[in-house]
């Protein structure tokens, strides 16, 4: 028997850690005469920007999918191309998980998710911003990946049940 | 967000024309009254000046462009037209803080004024040159780093 757990990841949390993170990164990179380079890494609600995270954050989830499909179902037979709906309040991953899947570390799952995404497109947005920042975003992205394996497949141990026996 | 930065033609010359009478009558020299005439722009002068201000237009509107929305050019770049005012109207970014605009506005100002100056000088005052030169260019950082200045952004708390 499966037991499905539901992860909520709200669009907003997503982009606002990314803005936050490359805003603190743009003003601890400050000289005092690279204004405009600053300005050019920190994300912000400019059309240009946002359409690259919204469609950093959706590859992101793509990715996550093919990575989790053995907990994933689903019955969809078309797929498109279009970037992610900028009123799409939330991404919702429902993952099927085995009976003796341990839920105490669905947090686990959730901050792994999380980061995966928001790791990815900060990777995604500093190839074009600031290259030479990429690389550790990949890192982490990876270690996130291996962190969400970890808790999927944390299972609780089997209980004995007694026998009942009857004289 | 939309911003409008205004600069007047005259405004800028009474300053440049009281920055150079003033550095005029200050200058000592052996020809007592000749650094003044020599440095104070008058209306004469107006012609070069003219090629100075359109200069200085054509490098804020150089340094702006990424954001123009609209930016006013002369209908007839031969014709000397005292009241022209540079008007740019800039699409800036949300997290641009317009609490900074009339600040750029004033720095923008001094730029016009110091880079005309600075031309003007190279002309009739060699010795002042670097001086308005170097003001103007940290006048134009000054614009420049308020123009990129974005504020934090904000965490809306999902409901």
């Amino acid at each position: 028997m499966s037991k499905a757990l539901t992860i909520t990841l709200y669009k907003s949390e997503l982009i606002y850690e990314i803005q936050n993170k490359t805003f603190l990164t743009g003003k601890s990179r400050e000289t005092g005469s690279n204004f405009e380079q600053v300005a050019n890494m920190q994300a912000s609600d400019e059309d240009e920007h946002q359409n690259q995270i919204l469609r950093s954050i959706g590859n992101a989830y793509d990715s996550l999918r093919a990575k989790l499909s053995s907990f994933l179902s689903g019955d969809e037979v078309t797929a498109n191309n279009i970037q992610i709906d900028t009123n799409e309040i939330s991404i919702v991953a429902v993952l099927t998980m085995p009976d003796n899947f341990n839920f105490g570390v669905s947090e686990a799952v959730k901050g792994a998710l999380h980061r995966y995404i928001v790791n990815t497109s900060l990777f995604d947005w500093y190839v074009i911003a600031k290259p030479d920042e990429a690389k550790v975003y990949s890192d982490l992205s990876q270690n996130d990946l291996v962190e969400l394996r970890e808790a999927l497949n944390k299972r609780i141990r089997p209980t004995r049940t007694a026998p009942v026996i009857v004289p | 967000m939309d911003i409008s930065l205004n600069i007047k033609k005259a405004s800028v010359y009474d300053e440049v024309a009281k920055l150079t009478g003033y550095v005029g009558v200050k200058t000592i020299e052996d020809n007592i009254g000749k650094a003044y005439d020599r440095v104070f722009t008058t209306d004469d002068d107006k012609q070069m000046l003219e090629r100075f201000w359109r200069e200085a237009c054509n490098s804020s509107t150089d340094e702006f462009k990424q954001f123009i929305s609209t930016v006013t050019s002369p209908s007839n770049s031969q014709v000397i037209d005292d009241a022209e005012i540079y008007t740019v109207t800039m699409k800036m970014p949300g997290s641009f803080d317009n609490n900074l605009t009339p600040s750029i506005e004033s720095s923008l100002y001094s730029y016009f004024i110091n880079t005309i100056t600075s031309k003007w000088f190279a002309i009739s005052n060699k010795a002042e040159t670097e001086y308005y030169k170097t003001e103007s260019s940290l006048n134009g950082d000054e614009v420049r780093r308020k123009i990129f200045f974005r504020k934090k952004p904000v965490r809306v708390i999902p409901t």
